[in-house]
């Protein structure tokens, strides 16, 4: 059973391979960015396959944190898109 | 062979990133796949069934790394020129790279496969740690000294850190003042997110004592959280002369400290009776907690400074 | 379908530390950026983690080896906070080399 189950988990590492070919092609910093988001999920998705092929549920602990957290990266990207990193893309559409 | 067929991919994977990372010119591309490599990374950690670390991993790879290095990138934008090298240099470190990395293989697979290692050992004095997880049983009672000096490097970094302030930046906030569009995606973000991690990090924390989990893993993730109420502008950052930050800061390893020198009532130095062990730990657990994950915010922000008029 | 693995994960992930450490050591000394410096000493650090970690896993049966896992997550945070330093020192670098060039 716990063959099946890193069976699927190279087909996952293959999709984030996919995702890996855009981060560098690009061609935009947004484009990298959204990638890598997309590896993020890949990423939940190994975690939950790996704690089902050995059996320890603790493992989905990781996930959780990976869920957690993996957007902080968009926040921080987008940070360092705005003038000297202070705003907000979105303050724009007021001033 | 499905097993091998995986940690090989993975492998491949990691490789390519690390790759990626350190070749190419755009300095932003290699960021993000730094950011991807950190999540292999974790996964590879969980294959090797060290789920602490890669607690600890994700929650640092995902969490602080990402927005540390990204932020440095944001203000550093091209001012960050490269040095003049000799020539030749390109080659010189591709033979050193490859020279080291070749040497270190060469050890690593002449490595006796039967090593035996400290398991054996760690579990048959489990019972007397006070806790169920072998590694929180390591980081805090067996070898509790490394955890007590590491708490102690986190401040002397933080001071490091702290002290390259510019003259008129000494006193203010450390780190930019965010701000963000009211009840924009962003804000609205930043309120919903630390509401859930505050829950996750405290179970993590909990959970330490029995499985995986801990003070460290706990504490980034409550680091990262509060980061983003700070990003999203929706809590400044306290000033570096406040004093209940430097209380706060210095809390977890004086209270460690102070449970230590118990010990000496007991035997010796950092040696907790196995009666009062559990209790012991969970309360430097706790305290450390808070300790390292302020400071770990404070590291990621930076610097105090000036705020701009 | 699958059977006994042909070659231990530990090895595995062992030989791939030793290649990262190689990885980052190249991307640390070939001429590049401080920020990417840094990003490269980073690589180096976390081969060398999963090196060690690995070598803690030679014997499956018992489960990973504890004392490596509590030095890794030691080595790990302490690695962030010199990352930290590294890049305050950049900045704070940056800042006073363009003073500099303005005062010329």
């Amino acid at each position: 059973m716990s063959d099946w189950y890193l069976a699927i988990g190279i087909g996952l590492l293959l999709t984030l391979a996919g995702a890996l070919f855009r981060v560098w092609r690009g061609p935009d910093a947004a484009d990298r960015m959204m990638a890598a988001q997309l590896t993020g999920t890949a990423g939940i998705a190994l975690v939950v396959i790996l704690a089902a092929a050995s059996g320890d549920w603790a493992m989905l602990d990781v996930g959780l944190v990976l869920a957690l957290l993996a957007a902080l990266a968009a926040v921080a990207f987008v940070k360092a898109a705005s003038p000297n990193g202070a705003g907000d893309p979105e303050e724009d559409d007021l001033s | 062979m499905i097993a091998s067929g995986f940690d090989i991919t993975v492998c491949v994977l990691l490789c390519l990133c690390a790759l990626a990372a350190v070749t190419g010119r755009d300095t932003f591309r290699a960021i993000v796949f730094f950011i991807v490599y950190g999540l292999l990374i974790s996964v590879a950690w969980l294959r090797i069934d060290a789920i602490d670390v890669a607690l600890a991993e994700a929650a640092i790879g995902a969490g602080l790394t990402g927005v540390l290095l990204l932020g440095a990138f944001g203000q550093m934008g091209s001012a960050d020129t490269m040095a003049r090298e000799p020539r030749g240099a390109v080659l010189i470190a591709l033979v050193a790279g490859a020279g080291i990395g070749a040497a270190v293989l060469f050890a690593v697979q002449g490595l006796p496969p039967e090593g035996a290692g400290l398991t054996a050992e760690v579990l048959a004095q489990l019972e007397a740690s006070g806790v169920g997880n072998p590694v929180t049983a390591v980081l805090l009672n067996f070898r509790g000294y490394d955890t007590l000096l590491e708490s102690i490097v986190l401040l002397v970094a933080l001071i490091g850190v702290w002290s390259v302030a510019s003259e008129t930046g000494w006193g203010e906030r450390p780190g930019i003042v965010h701000h963000a569009r009211a009840g924009g995606t962003l804000q609205s973000f930043g309120r919903f997110l630390p509401a859930i991690g505050l829950v996750i990090g405290a179970y993590i924390v909990w959970a330490g004592s029995s499985g995986p989990g801990g003070a460290f893993q706990g504490g980034t993730v409550l680091a990262a959280v509060a980061i983003l109420t700070i990003l999203a502008g929706l809590v400044d950052a306290p000033r570096v002369t406040t004093r209940w930050l430097r209380w706060a800061l210095v809390m977890g390893p004086g209270v460690f400290l102070g449970v230590a020198l118990l010990g000496l009532f007991g035997g010796a130095f950092l040696v907790f009776p196995q009666a009062v062990a559990y209790p012991a730990i969970v309360a430097i657990e706790i305290v450390l907690t808070a300790s390292i994950a302020l400071t770990l915010v404070l590291l990621v922000l930076g610097p105090p400074r000036e705020a701009p008029q | 379908m699958g059977g006994d693995p042909i070659i231990a994960s530990w090895l595995v992930y062992g030989c791939c530390g030793a290649v990262l450490v190689g990885l980052g050591l190249f991307g640390f000394m070939r001429p590049t950026t401080t920020l990417r410096r840094v990003l490269a000493f980073n690589i180096v650090g976390s081969g060398i983690f999963l090196l060690f970690g690995a070598t803690g896993y030679r014997v499956p049966s018992t489960g990973a080896d504890p004392v490596p896992q509590a030095l890794i997550i030691t080595g790990i945070v302490v690695a962030l906070a010199a990352t930290a330093l590294a890049v305050a020192l950049m900045l704070a670098l940056a800042r006073v080399s363009a003073g500099r060039d303005e005062d010329a």
